[in-house]
């Protein structure tokens, strides 16, 4: 293979950042050594002296990718502009699967959607709490589904609501001064996980002190997926691109 | 340096970097590929303008200063004629 495109499809694999950026640099490097190609051979260098030369003045790899990517600092902004877009995403996803929750359980069956399982015997004192929070409920398992339909529109979506706030300010403070990484790949995985985890927590009817209701971990989990798949069609987009 | 360089006139990084090694005798032989990301933060701080230029055999892209880059250049220098009066005051070669 060619030397110089060795060299360039070396710096490729180790460029971070914006595709647009990396593109841009790699099309200049290349322009650059093959000027000094020419330079060398109107020396008299033969082609294999030139090539050489040329690579040896355009610096190696790993100082050039360096020089791109930027020192630790950028790389530590960096990290934490790609954080705060994926808590961007994340705050979005779980005041979307709320709200989409409380819509289909409006329209099916709030019992299907915060309803306790059928197996859960929780404690009298919580059972009277319930009771004494929804006095509208005729029996205590209406005001469990009540009560989680109540606590999960005001207490989660609402943290949800304004940590997407927070994140979008933090996202776009940061956005300005320093690109993020690409992180789809890592987007897709961390959504996919905790997608399926949330659908297997519906199909289980899985319950805990603060999270219960097949409809609402299936509704999460769906929201999820549907993030996650949304991330792994953008990173397939820069792999093919 | 890179901003005192394209002072004369707009260039693509090729010339940039052979300038560079010209003005300075050879002293300044810095890893050409560095130039770049160098060219690139001056621009997205303002500094330079680009554009690519497709009329020759390869494709360049040339930069030249803008309006904020010639002031800072003027700032910069004035900013390096201090400090190196103030060193040659100290070391008594003024």
């Amino acid at each position: 293979m060619d030397p110089v495109e060795a060299y360039l499809d070396q710096v490729a694999r180790r460029l971070r950042g914006d595709a647009a950026d990396a593109r841009r640099l790699l099309a200049e490097l290349e322009s650059h050594l093959l000027d000094e190609v020419d330079a060398a051979r109107a020396e008299g260098l033969d082609d294999a002296a030139a090539r050489e030369r040329a690579l040896a003045r355009i610096g190696s790899v790993r100082t050039v990718a360096r020089a791109a990517n930027g020192g630790t600092r950028d790389l530590l902004a960096a990290l934490m502009t790609s954080a705060a877009g994926l808590a961007v995403v994340g705050f979005a996803a779980i005041l979307t699967g709320t709200l989409v929750a409380e819509l289909l359980g409006h329209v099916f069956s709030m019992h299907a959607f915060y309803g306790l399982p059928g197996d859960v015997n929780p404690a009298a004192a919580k059972v009277a709490g319930w009771l004494a929070d929804q006095p509208s409920a005729t029996n205590w398992h209406q005001a469990a589904t009540l009560e989680n339909a109540d606590d999960t529109l005001l207490l989660r979506g609402g943290a949800s609501l304004i940590g997407l706030i927070g994140s979008l300010v933090a996202y776009a403070w940061l956005r300005r001064r320093h690109r993020g990484l690409p992180i789809a790949v890592v987007g897709a995985t961390a959504f996919g996980i905790v997608g399926l985890a949330l659908v297997f927590g519906g199909v289980t009817g899985s319950y805990t002190a603060a999270e219960w209701g097949t409809g609402k971990w299936l509704t999460d989990g769906l929201v999820a997926l549907t993030v996650a798949m949304a991330y792994a069609g953008t990173a397939a987009r820069r792999a093919l691109a | 340096m890179l901003l005192s360089v394209l002072d004369a006139g707009p260039a693509h990084g090729y010339e940039v970097s052979a300038e560079l090694r010209r003005r300075s005798d050879g002293d300044f032989d810095l890893p050409e590929g560095t130039i770049y990301p160098a060219l690139h933060r001056l621009e997205k701080a303002g500094l330079l303008s680009s554009t690519w230029d497709d009329s020759g055999t390869r494709r360049r892209r040339i930069y030249q200063l803008t309006a904020q880059g010639a002031s800072a250049l003027v700032e910069e220098k004035h900013g390096w004629q201090r400090f190196a009066a103030s060193v040659n005051l100290v070391l008594g070669v003024a």
